[in-house]
């Protein structure tokens, strides 16, 4: 006995003996009852809503860590406005005694 | 009975198109239609029924999901065969660590099977129990690309331009595979059959 003859035979009687198309009893009603579940479920805006916020969890929890982990990254110089504001504040307060002068100089 | 009789006169175009207006109850005739062929084609690749109803009912969930996409410059039904022929690779994919483990664990009916083939080789192809064991468990041993081509190719008799259409592989990739499940059949059926019966 040759594998190739075997081969043949074996192929031979699966091509003479095709599957069933039987369909199971009320499949058709089953398939459309599912569909139509599932495209009303589909429609449902809490539905979309919840889902959308749902899958809004994963990336907002990662931006959330990766912002966490660049601000540690940071110098911490960086946050440091202390001197910047005490600046700031300086200018204002010399400017606005400026302004008075010349208001007074006006007169 | 009329309502059915109206849904037979109506092309699948016509279905698709009421369908997609908002008419989902259209889709009906189009299930009962072409289930028949998608349990055909099912069969072929699962043996438990539920495994069955389940790869045909996952068919027409994707084909209910994606029917806007569907051009109409081909036929549904090829549209159908190509979602169908997909979600029976994808069932052998996921289910292919439940192949059986020993092929030539074969029953005593498969044994005399073989025996009575190797006294006459050129016998007519039979319809007993057995052979269609046999077939079955060689099946279940491929991998799932060679299972999927095997069968289009062997014993469904499809050309190679066909399985390209069908699988989404290109002409290339299918004679490639299409050889190496011949090999790998080959090696399944010495193993079936031994060195005592060759």
């Amino acid at each position: 006995m040759s594998l190739e003859s075997l081969n043949q035979r074996l192929v031979a009687t699966a091509r003479a003996n095709p599957p069933s198309e039987e369909v199971p009893y009320a499949f058709e009603k089953r398939v459309m009852a599912r569909l139509l579940a599932g495209s009303a479920r589909a429609l449902d805006p809490w539905i979309q809503l919840t889902r959308g916020l749902w899958r809004a969890v994963v990336p907002c929890c990662a931006t959330a860590a990766l912002i966490i982990a660049w601000s540690w990254q940071m110098e911490p110089s960086r946050f440091d406005t202390s001197a910047g504001a005490e600046d700031d504040l300086e200018v204002a307060v010399v400017d606005s005694i400026d302004l008075n002068d010349s208001v007074e100089d006006s007169w | 009975m009329a309502l059915d009789n109206v849904s037979q006169a109506k092309s699948d175009a016509e279905l698709i198109t009421e369908v997609l207006k908002g008419n989902p109850a259209s889709f009906e005739p189009l299930v009962e239609r072409y289930s028949p062929r998608l349990f055909g084609t099912a069969r072929r690749y699962a043996r438990r029924e539920s495994e069955v109803e389940d790869i045909v009912q996952e068919v027409w969930s994707k084909v209910f999901q994606k029917l806007a996409s569907w051009r109409g410059d081909a036929p549904f039904e090829h549209w159908l065969m190509r979602t169908a022929v997909h979600t029976c690779y994808d069932f052998l994919r996921d289910h292919k660590r439940n192949r059986e483990d020993n092929v030539t664990d074969i029953s005593r009916e498969e044994e005399d099977w073989l025996e009575r083939h190797a006294a006459a080789p050129d016998s007519e192809p039979d319809n007993s129990q057995a052979a269609k064991q046999l077939v079955q468990r060689l099946l279940d041993q491929l991998s799932p690309a060679s299972r999927l081509i095997i069968t289009l190719l062997e014993i469904e008799d499809r050309t190679v331009k066909e399985i390209s259409a069908l699988t989404g592989w290109s002409v290339p990739l299918v004679k490639v595979r299409a050889f190496r499940a011949r090999a790998e059949m080959r090696k399944c059926l010495k193993r079936v059959a031994k060195d005592k019966y060759l």
